[in-house]
């Protein structure tokens, strides 16, 4: 007997909660259920190499971040010897966490309830009084701050991962790399320096996934920000055009990573946007060809399965809630170019992206209510074809499409799936 | 800091009730005469993150010259301007006003607290149906003009400027 699948009966059978997606669509629950989040934690960001900072956040010795694994309240340190460390922010004591500032600078942590003393590496350097400890009473190394397992970076940008086995960051991130040296080879110096120059933070009242999706969503540009293509076509008309160019694409590029070109420029158009001097400075280290294409071209790359790098930022996901999330742009700045450059840089963010920005609040808009239309429990899906049967799959295993396609979001739920089945 | 030297009671009046008026031509929406009282090389600034941020080398939340100004105000009218459809209710309310004048150039600063109520009903998100506050210490330079004044500087220093801001996209 031929019974339809009852999708919501799926939703409810933790092992099956990857049938939820299909390339063509996506079920409600994936987007409303508490339950899911819950597995999403547990066999995506507990298991997988999430992002955590950029190593410019914290140059000095005893500088560290405040930031999270999914829920977990996790320290990026820098010790004494330079080395980059990730560590649970939890006293092993009775559990505080350590670092009430976001960013900061200590010799070590101490805790403010009990004087319990960390090193940056997570070290149980000593207890407040230990005095009224007896002998075998206190054991220093299964007290120190548990160490997130494995920790590696890429071009400056680290990840770690709670669980101790798994692929290498290498191996994880693999095509993404190419287009994380694009986003970083614009430096002359070929580094940049995140957070320094601000982020902006914000929250929706929407699953996590969306503002995933909506990082690489070529498709709603013309419609959601008509208003900035307005006022950008009689500022640079020469430039806005090339948001429409034909060769650009919208790459699967495995692993759940994908990315969008939103703009490519002709080198003359690179010649007058960046001054000589500088592009002088790229070619050196990418050759003319690299330079042209780095400059000329505009790429929005989501980093399954919490960050995306676009245009002057890191953007960072990280859900509080099935129906809400918060989300960081980090701005950043290339070290060693001109002035002239990083003001460009600064000025466009806030134009976009913040708070007052002409683009980014008209995406939170969309967002929210998309979150409030998903309490239509009865309808049940959520469409990602756009432009499926015409996809086409290249050399290098990568599915491609046009940047207007939805591509680029079927590339996110493959992995998706691949890690919500791996556990039940 | 020390206590700044009092304006004389009649500047300070003339000062208070000019940024009341200002206030007035935002909260009414009549921006076409709020963008006249600005200089033509005026500065509109909202800080992020911290007050005293250099915003050559960090973001703003704002940071309009007086033609960027006009494109904002073409946006909210626009229609499309989706976070502002329907657009937000807003009362700027000052208080805590202290001026004073530059001898030599005439220049006024007046620093005063500001707080500004948003509302925003939208009936499809009872969620966020609610007034929001963004108290700010501000700061204005005044070139004194005729028998009034025009701002070179508009500054808002808003307490939550490193917080989770939402949909700022109301004129702050």
């Amino acid at each position: 007997m031929n019974t339809p699948t009852d999708f919501n009966l799926l939703a409810s059978q933790p092992d099956r909660y990857h049938e939820l997606s299909s390339p063509e669509k996506n079920h409600l629950s994936i987007y409303i259920k508490p339950e899911i989040l819950d597995a999403e934690l547990k066999r995506i960001f507990y298991t997988t190499w999430v992002y955590v900072g950029h190593d410019s956040e914290i140059p000095n010795p005893g500088d560290y971040k405040s930031t999270y694994i999914g829920n977990v309240p996790v320290l990026m340190t820098r010790d004494q010897q330079g080395k980059v460390n990730v560590v649970i922010n939890r006293c092993m004591h009775r559990g505080l966490t350590m670092a009430p500032e976001e960013y900061g600078n200590c010799r070590y942590f101490v805790c403010p309830y009990h004087g319990w003393t960390y090193e940056a590496d997570g070290t149980l350097v000593e207890t407040g009084a230990p005095e009224g400890y007896s002998e075998g009473e206190i054991d220093k190394v299964a007290l120190s701050m548990v160490k997130v397992p494995r920790v590696d970076s890429y071009r400056g940008f680290v990840f770690a991962s709670l669980s101790a086995q798994g692929r290498s960051l290498d191996e994880h991130l693999g095509r993404a790399k190419l287009h994380m040296d694009n986003y970083v080879d614009r430096s002359p110096l070929g580094t940049i320096t995140a957070s320094k120059s601000g982020l902006y933070k914000y929250t929706y009242d929407g699953n996590w996934k969306i503002q995933l999706e909506g990082s690489v969503e070529g498709y709603h540009v013309a419609f959601t920000h008509q208003t900035f293509l307005q006022i950008a076509m009689k500022k640079n008309p020469d430039i806005i055009k090339h948001f429409k160019n034909p060769d650009m694409r919208g790459i699967d590029l495995g692993n759940g990573h994908n990315i969008i070109e939103v703009m490519r420029l002709p080198p003359e158009l690179v010649r007058q946007m960046y001054p000589e001097g500088f592009r002088q400075q790229v070619a050196e280290r990418v050759g003319e060809a690299g330079m042209y294409d780095i400059l000329g071209t505009t790429k929005n790359l989501v980093i399954f399965p919490n960050v995306a790098l676009l245009e002057h930022q890191i953007r960072v996901i990280r859900p509080l809630a099935v129906d809400k999330t918060l989300v960081e742009t980090h701005h950043t700045l290339l070290d060693g170019a001109p002035d002239s450059v990083n003001q460009q840089r600064i000025r466009a963010h806030e134009k976009f992206y913040g708070p007052a920005g002409f683009g980014g609040p008209d995406d939170i808009e969309m967002f929210n209510r998309m979150q409030e239309g998903y309490k239509a429990e009865m309808i049940e899906w959520v469409y990602f074809n756009r432009g499926l049967s015409i996809e086409t799959t290249n050399a290098d295993g990568e599915r491609i499409g046009k940047p207007d396609h939805e591509t680029v979001q079927r590339a996110t739920y493959y992995e998706w799936r691949k890690l919500m089945a791996a556990q039940s | 800091m020390n206590t700044p030297t009092l304006a004389p009671a009649s500047q300070l009046q003339a000062v208070e009730q000019f940024l009341f008026n200002e206030a007035n031509l935002i909260d009414d929406r009549d921006f076409d005469a709020w963008l006249e009282l600005f200089t033509d090389d005026a500065l509109y600034w909202v800080p992020s993150n911290e007050a005293d941020m250099d915003p050559t080398q960090h973001v703003s939340i704002v940071h309009d010259a007086k033609e960027e100004l006009k494109d904002r105000i073409w946006r909210l009218g626009s229609g499309a301007a989706y976070a502002q459809e329907p657009p937000s209710k807003t009362m700027h309310q000052l208080s805590n006003i202290q001026v004073t004048q530059d001898p030599v150039t005439n220049e006024i600063t007046a620093r005063c607290h500001l707080n500004i109520y948003e509302y925003r009903h939208n009936h499809h998100l009872l969620s966020m149906d609610t007034v929001m506050q963004y108290p700010a210490r501000c700061e204005y330079r005044l070139r004194p003009v005729a028998d009034s004044y025009q701002i070179s500087l508009r500054k808002i220093a808003l307490i939550a400027a490193n917080g989770v801001l939402g949909n700022m996209g109301f004129i702050i």
